[in-house]
């Protein structure tokens, strides 16, 4: 079953280990690679007021089930918490939130404030950004493998903008039709 | 095959001396062998609470009958302790499918009441064989996907 959502929402969502039923901690963020629209992994933090704020990094590939009610990875050592390893995945992954987005064609579009992804079973990608500027409302424009990010912008095709979505709904919905093989209107 | 929820709140009396020692409280379930091994008693005079499977001599339709008080003892074991602590009290523990969304709280549990070994667990909507429980564990008990084989 495919599911559509924010990444905002997954954050705080319980990690328990399939092994034995037990949570080793919660989703603290998502790390994201904008230019390949990859999902890297998952910082996860303790559970609790007075626990640790970084507990370490969840690979996305150790992740077994992402719900509704918690992410699913096959047990502790799923979770990498050694300073290369770490360094690793943070090296890999780009700050999108607050990123200013523009169109190879050198429209901005307004500021990114979420990132939208997908997850199927096992799988999770990035495939929108929630953007948001001072003149409209927000609205959702699908991500890119072909995107390009540095610390001033992130560039997104110029038919990012046509193919924009008011909210998460009609985001869905025109995925859907992508998928169906029906053509946009528009196009 | 017993229900948990058959045992909840009954009185246990002793076969010798006709003695109410207290009433089942809880079920104390080894994660490693899926297997209730003690009863956590409630109403008790005196400080030991805690019941060996092994010595509960018979369940009747109106007690639970054990041979006598002597097998009401403190819990003596780390793993005793433990679980007298709450830390495998399945009842109402959340019921998640291996893709991570909630079925709900465990409803009652399906036990052998000779051996005490587990033999399912009722979810709301339905019961569950335990082979086709993944995980029992502190923070969720592990189901595979709806629909699944």
């Amino acid at each position: 079953m495919t599911r559509v959502l924010r990444a905002t929402e997954i954050i705080g969502r319980p990690v328990i280990t399939l092994d034995t039923a037990t949570a080793i901690g919660e989703i603290r963020d998502v790390l994201v690679d904008p230019s390949r629209a990859r999902i890297i992994g998952f910082t996860l933090r303790g559970r609790g007021l007075l626990s640790p704020g970084l507990l370490g990094i969840l690979p996305v590939e150790w992740v077994h089930g992402l719900g509704h009610d918690a992410v699913i990875v096959p047990s502790a050592a799923s979770l990498v918490t050694d300073r290369e390893g770490m360094s690793d995945a943070l090296g890999e992954q780009k700050d999108v939130i607050g990123k200013e987005v523009v169109t190879d064609t050198g429209s901005s579009l307004g500021t990114v404030t979420d990132v939208v992804i997908e997850v199927d079973g096992a799988d999770a990608s990035v495939v929108g950004y929630e953007i948001d500027r001072t003149d409209a409302r927000p609205f959702i424009v699908p991500a890119d493998d072909r995107a390009a990010i540095s610390d001033e912008a992130l560039v997104l095709p110029a038919d990012a903008e046509r193919r924009a979505a008011a909210g998460l709904a009609e985001f869905r919905e025109s995925r859907e039709r992508d998928h169906s093989g029906h053509v946009p209107a528009g196009t | 095959m017993i229900r948990l929820s058959q045992l909840k709140g009954q009185r246990v009396l002793t076969q010798n001396g006709a003695q109410n020692v207290g009433s089942i409280r809880r079920l104390l379930l080894d994660p490693a062998t899926s297997a209730v091994v003690a009863a956590e008693l409630e109403g008790v005079i005196g400080t030991d609470t805690l019941l060996e499977w092994s010595s509960v001599a018979s369940i009747g339709r109106d007690a639970v009958m054990v041979e006598s008080a002597d097998s009401v003892r403190g819990p003596q074991t780390d793993a005793e302790q433990r679980l007298v602590a709450g830390e495998l009290d399945l009842q109402g523990k959340q019921v998640l499918d291996e893709g991570g969304d909630a079925l709900g709280p465990l409803d009652d549990m399906e036990f052998d009441e000779i051996t005490g070994r587990l033999a399912g667990l009722v979810v709301p909507g339905h019961a569950l064989p335990l082979d086709r429980v993944l995980a029992v564990g502190p923070d969720a008990i592990i189901v595979p996907l709806p629909g699944s084989a």
